[in-house]
């Protein structure tokens, strides 16, 4: 047995405590504006702020009743589903050639993850130009569209490569020995082995590409999106009804990236 | 195994056609050649193998045949078919992989069906099929275990019926036995062995274990450096090996540098090595003075009796290690002349008393000793 002489242990007691007030803080910090704001939206005020003057779901329904935000809820959503099945085929398709070898191949792929480190603000213009000098008139299904992809493919493509990098060829090759032509290959072999990773990798996508704002801000036609409707509402006025709809748009972002994780944390267990 | 009596291996095709024949095959990953110049014809219901050190071109060999890779120049012809343009999954072949390639997200009867689904085989015969293919391994009531619940010899089995139950004209395995241990090794060469001799399909065994390919095959092909050094029977590869890669590969042998010196009779010459005349058989025509090796296998050199006349030859040399090795004790010796011989002595009543530094009197049969050119091919 090992004493623990009296001093070192009130020591280590004084550092626990230190321990946890950091930790705390470190949450607070965190999730302290998001608790206020989930707060402040069932404040039964007309000004967004405190005190508390009683509880309330009625900015909820407001929200609802709102035609500008279901409206950019839908385009939101439609664009958000499309942008992220457009990005997570490419992306499955960029990680499945990205296994063999070829000339220039980590200049190829550093290219596919360049759009990453590109500032948003710098993005959004890019954007712009090119669509102008193109001539395409800012729409929600061409410009918008276009811009989410091109903004999501290369998340979609760093979440897919690594399970698509240990993807066995020999699997395929297998599947083509027992009479598969290249699309049954692909349909019965790489995609049902890698499906999990990319309903995951859609999942994803569609959350970055909900809450994208900056470049849509550019590209953006009659079509709001709910990131710049609600950008444009917080300017135009300070409705009390903001705090409710900043929930919503949360609750739906994280929902898609929570069920994402799930799928992929259960599809890398029974790959194990 | 009377299942294995009603699945024929391989579609009726011409008697004589083989099963395999490869003209003047050549391939090269960029300035490698993987593989150059191979002529060679399989026949049907062979148990071939091909044997070399790694990277002498025996898989690039296979796959071409199998359709996985693209050939530069030659032909290959599957049942007299050429086939050198078709692709893997249109080509009557079917591979065991090194790897089992079992898809993991199927069960096994999945896995084993596959490949009669992609032909669209009708329900009745895929089940009555599978069903065969299933008892031929012997995996009844493993029908709807996943890959990952089956043990090394299960998942090899599986392997086997996946591609099988095809009914392959040829079936091609590259080195599937390789990751198993010992004793799950030699268990599934002889039921390998067994299969290929019920079934009667062309087998075509890729493999660099010598021993695998002795024990197995009807007929081996040697390859080094992209080519085909010998093709022949385990006895004509281990008694007549061609140069001196396969005599060096191919069982644990003397190799002997030396000078022809008596050529006149047919088959045989004596070879001059540092000065000792070793005779020597020969199936190459070599001529007076031309550089040649002599092989002596091992196990072939044994002590000289006691007795002075022996009409076989004798080397005296000097033991300079000795490793006992069970059934026989190993002897490196040396001569006086600097030759230098290895012998598995299994006279063990003899050996016993020999030690590091005796003399002793190393003797071989007359027909012991084979000389070659000193050349590959």
């Amino acid at each position: 047995m090992v004493t623990i002489p009296r001093k070192s242990f009130a020591i280590s007691k004084a550092f626990n405590g230190l321990l946890v007030l950091y930790a705390l803080l470190f949450y607070i910090v965190l999730y302290g504006p998001l608790v206020t704001i989930a707060v402040l939206s069932i404040n039964d005020s007309s000004i967004i702020g405190f005190p508390m003057r009683g509880v309330t779901l009625r900015w909820y329904r407001k929200v609802f009743d709102t035609p500008e935000f279901v409206d950019a809820l839908f385009n939101s959503f439609a664009v958000g589903v499309l942008a992220a099945v457009i990005a997570s085929a490419l992306a499955l398709l960029l990680a499945l050639g990205f296994r063999r070898v070829f000339p220039f191949k980590s200049v190829l792929f550093n290219l596919v993850l360049m759009p990453i480190v590109m500032p948003g603000i710098v993005g959004g213009i890019v954007l712009l130009l090119f669509f102008g000098y193109l001539n395409i008139q800012p729409a929600l299904f061409t410009t918008v569209l276009i811009a989410h992809v091109n903004w999501v493919l290369p998340f979609a493509f760093l979440t897919l490569y690594p399970r698509v990098h240990n993807f066995d060829v020999a699997l395929e090759e297998a599947a083509m020995d027992l009479g598969a032509k290249p699309l049954e290959v692909f349909w019965y072999v790489v995609l049902p082995i890698v499906r999990s990773a990319l309903i995951a990798t859609i999942l994803f996508s569609f959350s970055l590409s909900f809450d994208e704002f900056i470049r849509t801000l550019f590209v953006t036609g009659y079509d709001r999106t709910i990131p710049v409707m609600f950008w444009s509402m917080i300017v135009d006025q300070l409705a009390p009804e903001l705090p409710a709809m900043a929930v919503v748009i949360v609750l739906v972002s994280a929902t898609m990236s929570f069920i994402g994780a799930l799928i992929s944390r259960r599809a890398a267990t029974r790959n194990q | 195994m009377n299942v294995a009596a009603s699945m024929p291996g391989a579609a009726p095709v011409g008697a004589n056609v083989p099963a395999v024949t490869i003209r003047g095959l050549s391939k090269r990953y960029g300035d490698v050649p993987a593989v150059s110049d191979v002529n060679l014809v399989i026949e049907r219901g062979e148990f071939f193998s091909l044997l070399g050190p790694s990277g002498c071109g025996k898989t690039s060999l296979l796959r071409i045949i199998g359709g996985f890779e693209s050939l530069d120049s030659g032909q290959v012809l599957l049942d007299g078919r050429d086939v050198s343009t078709v692709p893997a999954y249109a080509r009557n072949t079917n591979m065991i992989f090194q790897n089992l390639a079992l898809f993991p997200h199927m069960t096994v009867l999945e896995n084993i069906a596959f490949g009669l689904r992609r032909k669209g085989v009708g329900r009745e015969e895929l089940g009555r099929r599978v069903d065969e293919a299933i008892s031929l391994v012997r995996l009844q009531g493993y029908q709807s275990r996943m890959p990952d619940q089956l043990s090394g010899g299960q998942r090899q089995r599986v392997a086997m019926a996946r591609a099988l139950v095809n009914q392959p004209s040829v079936l091609l395995l590259d080195e599937p036995l390789g990751a198993l241990d010992l004793q799950l090794r030699l268990k599934m060469q002889e039921d390998l062995r067994s299969l290929q001799r019920t079934l009667g399909n062309t087998f075509i065994f890729v493999t660099h274990d010598q021993g695998e390919a002795m024990a197995m095959s009807d007929r081996i092909a040697i390859m080094n450096q992209g080519r085909i050094q010998q093709v022949g029977t385990p006895e004509e590869i281990y008694e007549n090996p061609k140069n001196r890669f396969v005599a060096e590969f191919v069982g644990h042998t003397n190799l002997l540098d030396g000078t022809v010196r008596d050529s006149s009779a047919h088959g045989r010459v004596n070879v001059e090595c540092r000065g000792t005349i070793i005779p020597c058989r020969t199936e190459t025509d070599l001529a007076d003075g031309q550089p040649a090796v002599v092989a002596l296998r091992y196990e072939k050199l044994d002590l000289a009796p006691d007795n002075e006349c022996s009409s076989h030859p004798v080397i005296f040399a000097v033991v300079s290690d000795r490793t006992y090795l069970g059934g026989a004790v190993r002897l490196h010796a040396r001569a006086a002349n600097g030759l230098t011989l290895t012998g598995d002595i299994t006279d063990t009543a003899r050996v016993r008393n020999i030690a590091v530094g005796d003399s002793v009197r190393l003797t071989f049969a007359a027909d012991a000793a084979v000389a070659v050119a000193d050349a590959e091919r």
